[in-house]
Parts: C-alpha cells; sequence; structure tokens
C-alpha cells in the first residue's frame, strides 16, 4: 500500500471509533498489509490519535487581517498560472538560472538559497523525485503560511508545478497541519480547478511534463516542521528527524531526491518567473530579495499577517502595526517557541531580514513578531515554552528526551507551581526526596548549554533560545523566584 | 576509496574515508564510548555518549555517525565532553531502574560501566521511585521497560532478524520501547538476539538456574540431574570471565557441572552426530520413498517455532526427528536410565546451551520409532499431550551458567579466580554404550564415532544463518509448494535446508554472552 497514505488511513479510523486500540490496529495492519508492529509505534507518536493537544506557548488569535503592509506583491499574485507559462517555455536549466539569479532564500526559517537547494536535486540522475511543501506550520505566534493558503493557493501550485519542471520531478505532495481543514478544502478545490484547466497530470500543456499532487495531513506534531521529520511523517513513521547527511536534496522522501520547500517559498516561485529576477530584486535588499510576510501579535493595535519588504526595520513595521514602546518590555522574534527574545532598545536599529537579526543577537526564524507587555512574568513566559518542548520532544535522543523534562522540572519550582507539580505529566519525573526546593539556575545554565551543544536535531538545539535570552536579559527576575522559594522554605 | 589525514587529540592517523571518526579512532586504538552504537545494525546517534568535540563545528558532535573528513581535528576528552557525557549519564540513570545489585547484569552492564568511569553515582538516585515494568509472558525472554534506556539496540536487531516485533511508542519522556501487545501474544520465536543486544538488564532471559539449582539440593536417591552440554557454551563462555578470552574451554565447563553437582555430563557434539545421522537417515528415507522434499530440519528449535507459528503449511517438510535439544534430551536420558537402572522421568535433563528459543520446546507429534525400541525401561508415558519425561527437561544458557557459577562462588572475583585455578578441564561422561550406539545406527559399525558427520555426504544440504534469511527460504519453499501444485515441474536445488535462528549460528546465540557495542566497534 502507498505509505503516504497511512496518517489518512490512521485519522479516518479514529474519527470512526474515537480511539485506536491493539485490535482495531493489527486489523489495520493486517488489511492493508502493513507492519503492525511500525503501525502501533506510528499512531503511538502523534497527538492527534492520542488524545493530546498540540502544544501551545500562547494563544495567538489573529483577527482576519486586511493586509495593509507597504507592498502587496505575494499577496496580490492572481490565479493566472502565468509564471508557469512562462517557465513551460524555458529549459529546466533557464528557470534554475532565473531563480539563482533571483536570491531567494528559504522562508522556513534556515534561509537556505532556494536555487543552491533545487540545483542538488536537479542534479541527481534518479527516475524518481519528489517535491514536498512544508505547510505544517507549528511554530506559535505564526500564521502566515495559513493566509497564504487560503488567499494565493494557485501560488503554491504554480510554484510546486515549476519546481517539477525544474528539477524533473513528477509527484508533490502539501503536508499540511491538521489545524487547517478549511485551508485543505481551498487547496483541493484549486487542484481540481487547476486540473480541469490540464495544468496538472499527464503531459501538461502539450509538453513532456507530467506532474500530480496529493495532500497529506499532518496529526499534531510539532517536531514534523523538521523537514527530515516531515518526510518520515509522510512515508508514514513516527515523525523523528532523520540524520543529515544524507540531505533530502539527495535522499529524501523513500530515499529518492526531493526538494522540501516552506509554503512561502514556494509562493515565491511563480513570483519571480512572473516578473522575471531582475524586477525581483526590486524590494528586499541586496542579500535577502524579495517581500516576505510577518505574522505580528501580542501587544500591538492591529495584529495581523502582513506583508514587507525584507531588510525593512523592525520599528517601521511596529509603526505601521500600531505599538507603545513605553509599554513594551521586549520583543520575541522568529517563533513563539524558539524565537529569541529582543529589548525594545535592540529593536531600533535591528532590521527585518536574516544578517540583520543575527546582527541584533537574534534570528528572523518564520518571521513572527510579538511584543510582550511589562507585566509579563518572564519565568512563566520560560515555563510555557518549556512545556511546550518537553510534550512536543519526539524522544529519540537522550539531551532532548530528558533535558526539555528536567528544565520544566526546575522551572516549576517557582513558588506559585507548587500545586501544580502534582500533574500527571510532572509525577512521572522522578526525584529524589533529599533534592532541594529551589530553582537551581546555575543548573539552568548548565542544561541549557548541554541541550544546546548535544541535541540530535534543530529542534533539541532552539529549545532553549528563549530561556538563554530571558536569563541573560532578566537575570534578576530568576534571583527574585529563587530568593522567594528560599524564604518561602523557611518561613 | 581515498585515504584521508586526520588529528585525534593531537595525534596524526590516516584512515578510509568511508570511516566514521569512532571507526577511525578504535583503529588506532583510541577509546571512545559508546552505548547506543552496534555497527551495520543500530547506528540511530541517540545515546550522545560517543559525542566528540570537532574544530570548527559548533555542537559536539556524534563521533558514531559522523564521518572523517581531510585535516579534520578531534578532541575525544576533555572537560566539556566529559561534562557533556556525565549529564547524559546523570538522566538515563534518573529514568533508569537502578537496582544493580540485584540486577542480572551487574557483572557487565554497559550503563553501569559508563557511569563507573564518568563517576556518575548511583547512591543519589532512589531506585524505589520508579515501579517494575516487567513483561513475563514470554517463555523466552523477560522484558522490563523500568530498566530500558531507549537505545533501541533491541529494535534494530529485532528489524534485522526479520521479525520486527519491538516497536517505539509513545513520544518525548513517555516514549517505550515494547512490543504493543504482550510478548506471548506476538510471533516472538525466541531467538533471543534482542536480549544478546541490550547494553542493560531491560532484557533478560527467563531465569531457570535457581530452578535447577534446588532440583540438585533437593535430588531424593532415586533421583537424578545430568547435563547435556553443547559445543557453542565452552566456546564462548570465557569472554564472560575475561574480555578477550576467544580459547574453547569446553573442558572446564564440564568440570564445572560436576562441581555443580549435575551426575552426568555428556557431550553435545557427539549427541550432535548422531542427530545429524538420523536426518540424513530420514533423508535418504524420503527420496526412496518420494517423500516430502526439500527437507527442513528442525535441528534449531527457533526455525522450529517459526514454521509452526508463521508457516504451518510447511509442516511436512519438517524431519520430523524433533530439535537437537529433544533428540539429545532423549539419548542422554535413555543412555542414564540404562546404566543407572532408574525411571527415565525420574532424570532431569540439562541442555547446557546458548540457546533462548530452546526454553520451550513443541510437544512432540511423532515418537521416533527407534527411540521406542532403545528406551526400554525409560518409556514416557503422555500428560495432558505433553510427555512426563518433557517435563524432566530444562534449559540453561551459557549466560546462566556463568551467574549459577558466580553465585556458587560468592562473588565474581573468586569466581574469576577459580575458573582460572581450581576448574581443570575434564572429560564428558561415555554417552552410550557401544551397543547402544550401534542399535541407533548401524551404518556406523567399524567406525569411530567423530567420523560420522563426515562421511556420506552426498546429499546436498543448504545451511543458512539468520532468521531474515531463513525466512527467505520458506518463502521460496512456500512458492516452490504452490508452482508444484499445479504443474509437476518443480525446480530442485536443495534437498535438505538446515536453518539456524541466531545470525553466524548457535555460537552467537541469544543466551551467549552479550553483545556490546564497543565489541562491534572494536571489530573492525
Amino acid at each position: 500500500m502507498d505509505q503516504t497514505r497511512v496518517l489518512a488511513l490512521l485519522e479516518e479510523e479514529y474519527e470512526r471509533y474515537g480511539e485506536l486500540t491493539c485490535d482495531r490496529l493489527e486489523t489495520l495492519a493486517r488489511e492493508h498489509d502493513l507492519s503492525f508492529t511500525r503501525l502501533a509505534g506510528t499512531a503511538s507518536f502523534y497527538a492527534r490519535f492520542n488524545e493530546k493537544k498540540m502544544g501551545e506557548v500562547s494563544d495567538c488569535k489573529l483577527p482576519e487581517s486586511p493586509f495593509p503592509g507597504e507592498v502587496r506583491r505575494i499577496l496580490s499574485q492572481p490565479s493566472d498560472y502565468a509564471g508557469l507559462r512562462a517557465a513551460l517555455g524555458m529549459t529546466p536549466d533557464k528557470i534554475l538560472d532565473e531563480l539563482m539569479a533571483s536570491g531567494l532564500r528559504g522562508r522556513g526559517g534556515a534561509g537556505f538559497p532556494t536555487g543552491l537547494k533545487w540545483k542538488t536535486t536537479k542534479d541527481c540522475t534518479s527516475r524518481m523525485k519528489y517535491v514536498v511543501i512544508n505547510a505544517d506550520e507549528g511554530e506559535p505566534d505564526t500564521a502566515k503560511d495559513g493566509v497564504i493558503l487560503r488567499h494565493i493557493p494557485h501560488a503554491v501550485l504554480e510554484g510546486m508545478l515549476i519546481c517539477g519542471l525544474c528539477v524533473g520531478a513528477s509527484k508533490g505532495y502539501v503536508y499540511i497541519r491538521a489545524e487547517y481543514p478549511e485551508e485543505k478544502e481551498l487547496l483541493e478545490q484549486e487542484i481540481a480547478r487547476v486540473r480541469k484547466a490540464g495544468f496538472l497530470g499527464e503531459q501538461i500543456c502539450g509538453t513532456e511534463f507530467s506532474f500530480d499532487i496529493e495532500i497529506v495531513v499532518g496529526a499534531g506534531s510539532y517536531v514534523c516542521g523538521e523537514e527530515t521529520a516531515l518526510l518520515s511523517s509522510l512515508e508514514g513513521q513516527r515523525g523523528e528527524p532523520r540524520l543529515k547527511p544524507p540531505f533530502p536534496g539527495v535522499a529524501g522522501l523513500f530515499q529518492m531526491p526531493t526538494v522540501v520547500n516552506n509554503t512561502e517559498t514556494i509562493a515565491n516561485v511563480p513570483l519571480v518567473l512572473r516578473l522575471g529576477a531582475k524586477a525581483y530584486r526590486e524590494y528586499g535588499t541586496e542579500k535577502n530579495p524579495g517581500t516576505k510576510l510577518f505574522t505580528v501579535c501580542g501587544e500591538v493595535e492591529n495584529p495581523g499577517v502582513y506583508e514587507f519588504p525584507l531588510g525593512t526595520p523592525v520599528t517601521q513595521v511596529l509603526d505601521t502595526v500600531g505599538w507603545k514602546k513605553t509599554n513594551v518590555k521586549m520583543a520575541q522574534i522568529g517563533g513563539g517557541a524558539s524565537g529569541c527574545l529582543l529589548l525594545p532598545e535592540t529593536l531600533e536599529r535591528a532590521t527585518l531580514d536574516i544578517e540583520g537579526m543575527a546582527a541584533a543577537g537574534g534570528s528572523l526564524g518564520t518571521g513572527s513578531i510579538r511584543l510582550w507587555d511589562r507585566q509579563t512574568d518572564i519565568v512563566e513566559l520560560c515555563r510555557n515554552v518549556a512545556l511546550f518542548f518537553r510534550d512536543e520532544s519526539c524522544g529519540k535522543c537522550t539531551p532532548c528526551r530528558y533535558g526539555t523534562g528536567k528544565i520544566a522540572e526546575i522551572l516549576m519550582k517557582a513558588p506559585f507551581y507548587a500545586a501544580r507539580r502534582q500533574d500527571k505529566a510532572s509525577a512521572r519525573v522522578c526525584s529524589s526526596k533529599t533534592e532541594s526546593e529551589k530553582m537551581d539556575i546555575d543548573e539552568l545554565y548548565a542544561l541549557a548549554a548541554y541541550m544546546t551543544d548535544n541535541s540530535r536535531c534543530a529542534f533539541g538545539q532552539s529549545a532553549c533560545t528563549v530561556l538563554l535570552a530571558a536569563l541573560r536579559l532578566f537575570p534578576e527576575e530568576f534571583e527574585d523566584y529563587a530568593k522567594s522559594k528560599e524564604v518561602s522554605a523557611n518561613g | 576509496m581515498a585515504e584521508v589525514t586526520l588529528t585525534i587529540n593531537g595525534q596524526k592517523i590516516k584512515a578510509e574515508d568511508k570511516d566514521t571518526i569512532l571507526t577511525a579512532a578504535a583503529k588506532n586504538g583510541i577509546y571512545i564510548p559508546s552505548l547506543c552504537f552496534l555497527k551495520d545494525c543500530n547506528q540511530a546517534a541517540a545515546c550522545r555518549i560517543c559525542v566528540v568535540e570537532v574544530a570548527g563545528m559548533r555542537g559536539l558532535v556524534p563521533s558514531c555517525v559522523t564521518k572523517v573528513r581531510e585535516g579534520m581535528e578531534v578532541q575525544t576528552e576533555n572537560e566539556r565532553i566529559k561534562k557533556a557525557r556525565r549529564i547524559t549519564l546523570d538522566m538515563v540513570c534518573r529514568h533508569h531502574r537502578m537496582i544493580c545489585d540485584r540486577c542480572e547484569r551487574y557483572s557487565d552492564c554497559e550503563l553501569h560501566a559508563l557511569c563507573v568511569r564518568y563517576g556518575v553515582n548511583e547512591r543519589d538516585y532512589n531506585p524505589y521511585v520508579m515501579d517494575p515494568d516487567k513483561d513475563k509472558s514470554s517463555p523466552y525472554l523477560i522484558r522490563d521497560t523500568s530498566k530500558c534506556i531507549l537505545c533501541q539496540r533491541c529494535v534494530s536487531v529485532c528489524r534485522e532478524q526479520g521479525m520486527d516485533i519491538i516497536s517505539v511508542l509513545g513520544r518525548g519522556r513517555e516514549k517505550r520501547i515494547a512490543p504493543p501487545i504482550s510478548l506471548a501474544a506476538t510471533d516472538c520465536v525466541g531467538c533471543g538476539q534482542c536480549v544478546r543486544s541490550c547494553p542493560t538488564g531491560a532484557l533478560t532471559i527467563c531465569d531457570d538456574t535457581e530452578m535447577i539449582r534446588n532440583r540438585i539440593r533437593q535430588k531424593k536417591p532415586d533421583e537424578a540431574v545430568i547435563a547435556v552440554l553443547m559445543p557453542a557454551v565452552g566456546k564462548t563462555i570465557g569472554k564472560l570471565f575475561y574480555e578477550k578470552d576467544e580459547q574453547d574451554h569446553t573442558g572446564k565447563v564440564v568440570a564445572l557441572l560436576r562441581k555443580l553437582g549435575f551426575d552426568r555430563v555428556y557431550s553435545g557434539e557427539l549427541c550432535q552426530n548422531i542427530y545429524l545421522e538420523a536426518e540424513k537417515r530420514e533423508l535418504a528415507r524420503r527420496k526412496a520413498e518420494n517423500g516430502t522434499l526439500p527437507m527442513v530440519s528442525q535441528a534449531c528449535p527457533g526455525v522450529e517455532h517459526l514454521i509452526r507459528r508463521q508457516y504451518p503449511e510447511l509442516e511436512k517438510h519438517l524431519s520430523g526427528i524433533g530439535t537437537l535439544q529433544q533428540y539429545s534430551t532423549r539419548l542422554a536420558r535413555t543412555a542414564y536410565a540404562e546404566e543407572s537402572g532408574l525411571s527415565g522421568e525420574k532424570i532431569m535433563v540439562v541442555c547446557v546451551n546458548s540457546c533462548t528459543a530452546a526454553k520451550t520446546l513443541p510437544a512432540e507429534k511423532t515418537v521416533d520409532e527407534t527411540m521406542q525400541q532403545t528406551s526400554g525401561s525409560a518409556q514416557m508415558r503422555t500428560v495432558n499431550g505433553e510427555s512426563a519425561a518433557d517435563q524432566m527437561y530444562r534449559n540453561l544458557t551459557t549466560y546462566e551458567l556463568a551467574a549459577m557459577f558466580r553465585r556458587a562462588c560468592v562473588s565474581r572475583f573468586t569466581a574469576r579466580k577459580v575458573w582460572e585455578e581450581q576448574l581443570h578441564p575434564d572429560d564428558f561422561d561415555p554417552l552410550l554404550t557401544e551397543k547402544t550406539i550401534l542399535a541407533e545406527n548401524p551404518q556406523l559399525s567399524g567406525m569411530s564415532v567423530g567420523e560420522s558427520r563426515e562421511s556420506g555426504e552426498e546429499s546436498c544440504t543448504a545451511e543458512i544463518t539468520g532468521l531474515a534469511n531463513v525466512k527467505d527460504v520458506l518463502e521460496k519453499i512456500v512458492i516452490a509448494d504452490t508452482q508444484s501444485a499445479n504443474d509437476t515441474a518443480g525446480g530442485e536445488s536443495e534437498d535438505c535446508i538446515r536453518g539456524y535462528a541466531c545470525p553466524g549460528g548457535c555460537i552467537y546465540g541469544g543466551g551467549a554472552p552479550r553483545r556490546t557495542s564497543v565489541d562491534t566497534v572494536q571489530n573492525v
């Protein structure tokens, strides 16, 4: 059976019976000629099938914003498939040259040049190649991919087709998170429409090029946003990150060369082809051409998703959205779970591009901006982030499996959470009775450094970004917590 | 294959470019600790014990999967690395049921050895916080998830064996390595390779030592306990006392078994030869009478279990003379009953071998005719479909034997001393009178028993090791069977298939000394 159908199969079964028992799984495995052992492993991995909620750091409810950003380029693409038409008249090498010249970089967080990524796959001589789109937007405080899927699903499909044409792939998958059912519906409608128009299927527009697209729905796992974990998940396995090298570009889905692109990255591709590389570079900076969607939320007047050219100063974006500097304690840029914290003073100088953010001591990440108000309890924020990582860790490597839990445990020692420690999740963490009840700041430092050093994938390595930044910026608040506990322990 | 030069701890070494840092270091005598790594089997880079520092790389890198590169500068042990390893071990220990003093793996636990090396102290943990989480349903092995350190070595080994029984369940801190259902309900045939690969006491063999010891201690005058010692035991047991010992210690083991109180110690090699003769006779009979071919040998109990559980349609291919252990047990019992005049039901036969699958033997369906003739006073009655004599059978693995010995010697240090100084190689008891051997095997007359194996090898026998390979061959037979049912012209290759469940044969059996991560690294 087609392995990419496994998640859908489990979902169907779960919907029908409300739970996945071993007996059901065994029957299912027999009916579909799957390994029961592995099917059970897969089913037990995802939050969806285990009555768990996907982890949350803070609620990020965005109103349907009118996108009043400075420019509307990505989001204003018409669905005339002009980019694809242009690409169909070009050789694959020409398409790649155009993309390289445009300087487009991945929008998922790492900022790897998209052209180079495609080239790796294009240079492989494999019979089967894949294009996989990462629409598993799990990062808290980020909603850009949802907006893209809702407003310009055609750009995503168009980008995939251009990618397939360029690298020689004939199959594409969109891995979409389970929390986006409407977006999935829209995408399905668009696929049907495109198929009717003759842009999908065998021999597109009378050329030799054939391409087909399928949608796979995730089942609630943050780590599946990591590209290799996403591929494992797509294959119906547990969503555990794989070792790199080999990179997906060489051995990805089913060990075949695979381009894995973020939704926003692929939505930029038709734009490059439509306008040409030179016109595309009109916005943005030399190293970071083009525009980007920024999710702005928290202590601002009009939260929402905004489009701005890369390299725009943070303050300019915030001025457009409306903010009160005096009311802001810090900003978190790059994602609600792994985005670095920046003080308002630093924000003045920072520009929203990869190098600019790095210079300010943060990272651009997924391009989310959250402002935290003066009253924010920094320890509580760290605690929420730690709990999020504890619940979302895949558990493959030791540092991340236990380190995330240990950090959460230490942060839970803060006074107001004594009651919470009774909850079932933390009771499992065994601690001896003699252990000090004090929140040990030195241990936090040591563990954070250890996890960054030793974890197997980017998930564990970035799990302590917020904590380390918080310890650096607001050490006195942690001290206060530690002291207040000592007092209450003595009294 | 290109050669690269790199520096490890300031020492310039040469390596092949396909080598990982771990193997390159091992080839040059530099030790890097490892835990979850099993060469060519489990290379998950999950435990993070083998991390090293590479100049120019941000974090610490796992040496087990990182390939060497020209000009690489590696540090294998400095304060930063030691600290990281200590934290890793500390966290593993906190989630491991530390009852080392009462653990079966006390003498050779890989986790414990690392804790000693890095000064991670078990007294910091309260072992009683965690409850044992045992699955005792299997007749072959016991799983205790509370001692599992999630290295996934057993998962990889089970997959390599083509069985794929153990799954990875849950995620994060709640991750568990276990079959989704109880072990007994799975297709597990008890090859024991998972036990052999487990670094801790999470997977252990069902222990028969206490039962056997009590039996010997409480023996009445009309009862006896005898042993049949298989050759694989002597070849590997030395490793349990000295790491590098690869000598054949069969003589010492004979002496040891006598010291432990067994009334007789018979040679398993001899039984094996006689068994092979019987098999050969059965093959000849099948050829003459146009019986079912190819014949599948039952010698290995693991393969026998596999066929009974997963390929019942192939049962007619089985040789029908029982497993090697069953056959040997019968031979030994008959011989001792004849010699001592005791009733066969009062004699407990302990098969000492490296096999975990032999912990249970299937109830016999056919009784060997030759046995009925020669068994004389040892006529067996049948109780609940299982012969009464079968209840007087026990299997003792190499690992258990060593444990039994250690317990008898108070501590493992005295055990080593006794092993070295007080045990002198001894000879087996003569198994059968000449008369019995000849009655068994008329064609053996005029030839010493040792030669029997080599003689008359005209039929084509294929020996296969490893369950995955055995499964492949069995699948082929199933296909050949269905084809020949349709048209009679079936392509014949081998007349007899002799499969062994453990990769590499009985020496690497599930009850043999464990396969450690360090072993697989250093045997390059």
